[in-house]
C-alpha cells in the first residue's frame, strides 16, 4: 500500500511535520503506518478526512474527532486497528465489508487487513489487542478461504510454514494461501517443522507442482531436511520462496514468489502458464546441494 | 466574515493573515477562524471562547482555560453553565463554520462558575 510521507502529509493539512506529529503522539491520530525503516506513512484517505474536518470545527480535538468517527475512505488499515483497539470485532467485520464493496478481496487483504496487523504489532504494550488481530484475522482468512471456487487448475501448491503463532508473518502465509487457491491452485498449507516422513505422505498425496517456503523463521539445516524429503520421495516439484524466507543471503537457487499474496500468486501462474517451472527444476536439481547441509 | 475580516488562531489569539492555512503558523494548536466583518478579532493572548449557535462551547483560548478549565472538559457544554453573565466583555462572530466569538472580561478572577476542573477561590 502506498501511504504519503511526513513532509508531503503536513503539507496537505498546512501544518509543520512537527505539529502533526503532536498530534499524534497527543490524540494518536492521524496515525501513520511505518516503513522498515521507521519513516511514517499517511494514509490519504484519513488526511483528507482530518482536512475537511478541521473546516467544520473550531478546534483540533474536535476536528479529529469527527475525522475519526467519520473513518473515511471506503475502509482503511487504521479504522481497522482502530477497531481491534476498542476489542469491537463488530466493526472490524464493518471495515472489511465496507471494504469488500470497492475493492477486491485480495486487496482488501493487502491494503486493508495486513497493515493493519502490522500497525498493530508495531506498538509496544498493546498484547491483549495483538492477540484479538491475530486471531480475528485468522478467522477472517479461514472465511474467506471456504468461499473460494473449487480449484481450476491441476496443479497443487504445498505450503511449508515456518512463522511463529500469531506473528504477521503467520497472516502473510494465511493471505497467500488464500491468493493462491483465488488463482485456481490446489494447496496445502503445513508446518515446516513437521516430521520428514510426515511432509512426505503429503506429498505423495496432493502431487505438488511447486513448494514454497514461507514464514521467515527456517533454519537453514530445516530447509535442507525439506529439500532431501521433497527430493527423495521422487518430486521434481521446483521450490520457491515467499518475502525472503530463506535463512541465507546473496545467491542461492530458490527463486522468490515475491513479498505480497497477489504478487506471488501472479508469478506462480506466469510460471506454469510459460512452462518455466522445468527451467527451475533443471537448475535446482542441479544446485539443491547449495542449500542441504548437514545439521 | 471575509478576506477583508481580522483572522485569528482559536487556541493563542495570534493574528494571521488570510492564506489558505487552516492550523495556526504561531502555535499549532488552534485553527484559524475569521472575525466577523466589521468585528474586532481578539487580542493575541486573550480570553475568549467560541461557542455554537446555540451557545455551546467548541473551542476555548489557552487565556480562558484559567477560567474554564481544560478545553477538553468545556467542549460542548453549554456556555452560560460555565461562566456568568458578568464574565462576558463582548460577543460577535467567527468562522467558519459559522460561531459565536464570546471575549470574556479580564482580569479572570471571581468570574468562575462552577468551571469544570477549576475551584472557585
Amino acid at each position: 500500500m502506498s501511504g504519503i510521507r511526513t513532509n508531503a502529509a503536513a503539507e496537505l493539512l498546512g501544518v509543520s511535520p512537527n505539529t502533526l506529529r503532536s498530534w499524534e503522539r497527543r490524540f494518536d491520530y492521524p496515525r501513520p503506518r511505518r516503513t522498515a525503516g521507521g519513516h511514517r506513512q499517511y494514509e490519504l484517505a484519513e488526511l483528507e478526512a482530518l482536512r475537511r474536518a478541521l473546516y467544520e470545527t473550531h478546534n483540533i480535538s474536535s476536528a479529529i474527532e469527527v475525522a475519526r468517527q467519520r473513518g473515511e475512505g471506503p475502509s482503511s488499515a487504521s479504522r481497522l486497528t482502530d477497531a481491534f483497539d476498542r476489542f469491537d470485532e463488530g466493526a472490524a467485520d464493518r471495515v472489511l465489508e465496507e471494504s469488500l464493496a470497492v475493492r477486491s478481496v485480495d486487496r482488501t487483504v493487502e491494503e486493508v487487513l495486513l497493515p493493519a496487523i502490522e500497525m498493530v504489532e508495531a506498538r509496544e504494550g498493546r498484547e491483549a489487542e495483538q492477540e484479538l488481530a491475530s486471531r480475528w484475522a485468522t478467522g477472517w482468512l479461514h472465511a474467506s478461504r471456504r468461499t473460494v471456487p473449487a480449484p481450476s487448475r491441476t496443479h497443487g501448491v504445498l505450503l511449508l510454514d515456518s512463522s511463529q503463532r500469531r506473528d504477521h508473518e503467520s497472516l502473510h502465509v494465511q493471505a497467500l494461501e488464500l491468493a493462491i487457491r483465488r488463482a485456481g491452485f490446489r494447496s496445502l498449507l503445513l508446518s515446516s517443522d513437521l516430521p520428514p516422513e510426515r511432509v512426505a505422505r503429503a506429498m505423495r498425496a496432493v502431487d505438488p507442482t511447486a513448494f514454497v517456503f514461507c514464514g521467515g523463521h527456517a533454519t537453514l539445516d530445516l530447509l535442507g531436511r525439506l529439500v532431501y524429503t521433497i527430493r527423495q520421495v521422487g518430486s521434481a516439484a521446483p521450490v520457491f520462496e515467499y518475502r525472503e524466507s530463506m535463512p541465507v543471503t546473496g545467491d542461492h537457487s530458490i527463486p522468490s514468489l515475491g513479498a505480497t499474496p497477489t504478487e506471488a500468486a501472479e508469478r506462480l501462474k506466469a510460471y506454469v502458464d510459460s512452462g518455466r517451472l522445468e527451467q527451475i527444476v533443471a537448475t535446482q536439481r542441479f544446485q539443491d546441494e547449495s542449500i542441504r547441509l548437514p545439521a | 466574515m471575509g478576506t477583508d475580516a481580522p483572522r485569528f488562531c482559536s487556541r493563542c489569539g495570534a493574528p494571521e493573515p488570510p492564506s489558505q492555512r487552516r492550523i495556526c503558523p504561531a502555535c499549532g494548536k488552534g485553527v484559524l477562524l475569521f472575525a466577523g466583518r466589521g468585528e474586532q478579532a481578539p487580542a493575541r493572548g486573550g480570553a475568549f471562547v467560541v461557542c455554537t449557535g446555540e451557545l455551546h462551547v467548541s473551542a476555548v483560548s489557552e487565556a480562558a482555560e484559567r477560567l474554564l478549565g481544560p478545553e477538553e472538559r468545556a467542549l460542548g457544554r453549554p456556555l452560560m453553565e460555565l461562566v456568568d453573565e458578568a464574565a462576558i466583555a463582548r460577543v460577535g462572530t467567527c468562522g467558519p463554520p459559522p460561531g459565536v466569538l464570546v471575549m470574556l472580561r479580564e482580569p479572570l478572577q471571581d468570574l468562575r462558575k462552577e468551571a469544570p476542573g477549576v475551584r472557585k477561590r
